[in-house]
């Protein structure tokens, strides 16, 4: 008898404490956070922004829990399209083919402004036209074989419409080889498996500046470059029309977020918190080569897509063939909820 | 016998070691002279070993205990003067008729194969069926193209397995027929195993009775019929036959166990 | 001496007239089925029960097509896949038939291998593709050795197999015929093991193409695994079936010309042949 009093005590003392924390859960709206999913890019500087958030817990400061669902290539735009993520933070381009084929997505706040990129070569390659300005100094390109990091990448899309202002073609004057990542890109370049790269950050700074085996062709983040970058919209996070009437806290709670993270790396005296952020989220990225990137490049990060760097990337694709006629920047942007431009345009 | 017997079997005793069972003696003891030109035939209860002497005079199997020899000399290692037949044709599926009896003269370099693969062909009746494929000959047909492939080769002895076996009553006797008339042509030294006392004493001279098993030599009979034999239905009610028929039998009935 | 029994084979054939309409009514089975597909899926896009962007529309993929063909595309990247298919077919096969012979010869290493292959072949090697484009670049080569890997241990398994089950009848006489190791491994072992063998080449065949695919869809610059990925990069799904149809094709192409040749040279097998 006493073996099953003690029995039921101790079912009936579960069942109060089961109830007790579920109540809790649901009666403490104010500690919880909305959790949302975001695909993205792994180690990649055009997403650095979204690291910042992240590490510094400002997504958790403006009442957003992301979890981060990483990818390579054209993956995170993959994973937002089918549904599998809430939101993502991929490459404008992408975005806008997208949209341009009729699926609907929002982007709600940029990222990065301007294209990591930089056409670099292997010292080794005799560049005769250097001194003359883009695009006649591509000419010496012709033959060689050109690393980008991935089929219909922005590296991918950027070669060739660069080419194509050389007057080079192609599939047929050159060869474009993807060779993957940021890691394998350098290495890739350094051991002359490839010629010449459209480099992704930190690649370029890597080759160029700390282990100087290459040079640069056409700085595109630097300003140089086709016009057509200048300005631009390189990436940032989109979400989905529905997203945006049923969870619009969030969202804006995201783009609180992104507009912060920006201003922190902006900031010359938070250095020391970005190498943190590399650190944790750039893995395998020299300390050196990172601090030597942000502190050349840091303005290239900002959270407002402006309406002639959204037709600019209209004009890239429709160059490349990849969409027939550009996306109006309405039909692409979040306008409620993208930080209004700030009168002149920003580069 | 003046001349020496063209195949000799001498004190063969033969033990089988299978893997997870213990030793077999399948033969023992076994002495036996095939003279020249001669078919002697083995009749035995099943599992007696006779097929196992057969692979001794090949070659292809060494005996535990005495040996073989053929035109005088010891066996050892596989014979290629051999003509052997058993009871599956053995004909190659991917060749035709004709291409199957040129086997053994293509692997010995005889130029004109084409032209005496198609007359043994003819020979045993099959001289419309040269291009055809194994699955398009019946049975019977197969073992003809297995006549004229061992015959094709002429070769020193014979050692027949009970090579009419598998086939139907009326087949087989017309077989029998077939089989010794392209004989008489060189009279081969021929080794035979049967269990069909008719047929032994049809085709042979001497029929040899062999005791069960571990197989040992129980009797030789002669068999004294004139060649060329009659056809076996005409030879079947002969007295001689008869004669020699119960011979054989009272002699072997002892060693077939019934319903072991 | 003709023999009691008829010959066999003669299996009463239908009458030529029967045959011609049972081939009609299989060719508008055919048509009809295909067609009722193609009018399934034109109809669901433009009926708007689902969106274009996602499976594209049999209108759509045969523009894009029309366009790859017109543009040169569309010959180049087929040329360079059936080219590199071909090469990693021949080249594997004749290695794995090669290797299947030299170990049904020797018993020894048969067994001393047979763990390892084994092991190598329940490895699902199109995870190897990566790691071959790493050592070999984006070019040839890695192709052929993706397509490799697959090809080669299917027809080394299949050749030994078939080698190792030869009639031992037929062995048997071949050897006392005075066959030597070399007669018998070409006259008897390589024709006996034959239909094996061609089970062999027929998946080899599928898998030669598949390794090439996934290895261009992975890293390449032309060839239909690159439009394959390259429409699926661009969100083009036009340019991605465009790409699936003409590897169906291509296949297809393949197979019927392996069954020609097959037919022809196992002529001699009572199997009954299919339509």
């Amino acid at each position: 008898m006493r073996g099953l009093t003690r029995r039921l005590t101790s079912l009936a003392a579960a069942c109060v404490m089961t109830t007790t924390m579920t109540t809790a859960l649901f009666t403490a709206p104010a500690l919880a956070l909305e959790q949302i999913k975001m695909s993205i890019f792994q180690s990649n500087f055009c997403c650095f922004p979204v690291y910042v958030a992240k590490h510094l817990k400002l997504f958790e400061k403006h009442g957003v829990d992301v979890e981060l669902v990483y990818g390579t290539g054209i993956q995170p735009a993959n994973i937002f399209v089918s549904g599998s993520a809430d939101s993502g933070a991929f490459a404008v381009e992408h975005g806008v083919t997208v949209s341009s084929k009729g699926q609907d997505l929002k982007l709600i706040v940029l990222e990065q402004k301007l294209p990591p990129l930089s056409l670099i070569v292997h010292n080794d390659v005799p560049t005769p036209n250097a001194d003359k300005p883009y695009p006649q100094n591509l000419i010496d390109l012709k033959g060689l074989k050109i690393g980008i990091s991935g089929r219909g990448a922005s590296t991918d899309t950027a070669t060739r419409f660069m080419l194509k202002q050389a007057g080079l073609d192609p599939d047929k004057d050159v060869t474009i080889m993807p060779v993957g990542d940021p890691g394998t890109m350098l290495a890739s370049l350094k051991n002359r498996v490839i010629d010449a790269a459209m480099a992704v950050e930190p690649t370029q700074t890597a080759a160029v500046q700390s282990l100087k085996f290459a040079k640069t062709m056409a700085d595109i983040e630097g300003g140089g470059g086709p016009s057509v970058f200048h300005p631009y919209a390189y990436n940032g996070v989109f979400v989905h029309s529905a997203f945006l009437k049923d969870h619009a806290d969030t969202a804006r709670g995201i783009v609180a977020a992104i507009v912060e993270a920006c201003a922190v790396i902006n900031d010359p005296a938070r250095m020391s918190d970005l190498m943190d952020v590399a650190a944790n989220y750039m893995k395998g990225s020299d300390p050196a080569v990172v601090k030597a990137y942000l502190e050349k490049y840091r303005s290239n990060y900002g959270a407002i897509a402006t309406r002639q760097g959204i037709d600019n990337v209209s004009a890239m694709l429709v160059a490349a063939k990849t969409i027939e006629k550009a996306v109006p920047y309405e039909q692409l942007v979040a306008t409620d909820f993208m930080p209004p431009e700030a009168g002149a345009p920003t580069r | 016998m003046s001349a020496p017997a063209k195949i000799r079997l001498s004190n063969i005793g033969i033990i089988f070691r299978p893997r997870d069972r213990g030793a077999v003696e399948a033969v023992r003891g076994v002495s036996l002279d095939v003279p020249d030109g001669s078919i002697v035939t083995i009749v035995g209860p099943s599992g007696c070993g006779k097929s196992t002497l057969l692979n001794i005079v090949s070659g292809l199997l060494q005996p535990s205990a005495g040996f073989a020899e053929v035109n005088g000399a010891k066996v050892n290692g596989i014979r290629h003067d051999v003509g052997y037949m058993f009871a599956r044709d053995g004909m190659m599926p991917w060749r035709t008729a004709a291409e199957n009896v040129e086997f053994g003269l293509e692997v010995r370099g005889v130029a004109n194969r084409r032209a005496v693969a198609r007359e043994w062909l003819r020979r045993v009746g099959l001289d419309k069926f040269e291009d055809h494929y194994r699955h398009e000959l019946s049975q019977g047909m197969r073992q003809r193209v297995a006549v004229a492939r061992t015959f094709a080769i002429e070769p020193d002895i014979l050692l027949m397995d009970e090579p009419f076996g598998a086939l139907d009553s009326q087949t087989r006797l017309l077989l029998q027929a077939l089989f010794l008339s392209v004989w008489e042509r060189n009279k081969r030294t021929v080794l035979f195993v049967t269990h069909d006392l008719h047929e032994a004493i049809f085709l042979s001279d001497i029929v040899v009775v062999f005791t069960n098993r571990p197989g040992r030599v129980k009797s030789i009979i002669p068999v004294e019929l004139s060649r060329p034999r009659p056809p076996p239905a005409e030879l079947a009610i002969a007295t001689e036959f008869r004669d020699i028929y119960a011979r054989i039998w009272s002699d072997l009935k002892d060693e077939v166990r019934e319903f072991e | 001496m003709a023999d009691s029994e008829a010959a066999q084979a003669e299996i009463p054939m239908p009458s030529a007239a029967a045959d011609d309409t049972l081939r009609q009514r299989v060719l508008l089975a055919r048509v009809a089925v295909i067609g009722t597909f193609l009018a399934v899926w034109q109809g669901a896009v433009s009926f708007g029960l689902i969106d274009s962007f996602w499976v594209s529309s049999p209108v759509l993929v045969s523009k894009e097509l029309w366009q790859e063909i017109l543009s040169g595309d569309l010959i180049r990247n087929v040329g360079i896949t059936v080219f590199e298919a071909l090469i990693a077919f021949f080249i594997s096969s004749a290695l794995g038939i090669a290797a299947g012979l030299m170990l049904a010869r020797s018993p020894f290493w048969d067994e001393v291998l047979a763990p390892l292959v084994l092991a190598l072949n329940s490895l699902p090697r199109v995870a190897l593709a990566p790691l071959i484009i790493l050592w070999f670049g984006i070019g040839i080569v890695a192709k052929v050795v993706t397509a490799f890997t697959l090809v080669f241990f299917i027809l080394l398994v299949n050749t030994l197999g078939g080698a190792k089950n030869v009639d031992t009848d037929i062995l048997t006489i071949a050897q006392l015929m005075g066959a030597s190791r070399r007669d018998i491994l070409w006259k008897v072992t390589l024709p006996s093991a034959l239909p094996w063998i061609f089970a062999g080449l027929n998946i080899g065949l599928t898998y030669a193409l598949l390794g090439v695919i996934v290895a261009e869809i992975l890293a390449s610059n032309q060839g239909i695994g690159y439009v394959i990925s390259s429409g699926a990069a661009n969100f083009n799904t036009a340019a991605v079936f465009a790409g699936l149809v003409t590897l169906a094709v291509v296949a297809w192409l393949f197979s019927a010309v392996m069954r020609k040749v097959e037919a022809r040279l196992l002529r001699w097998k009572p199997a009954v042949n299919s339509a």
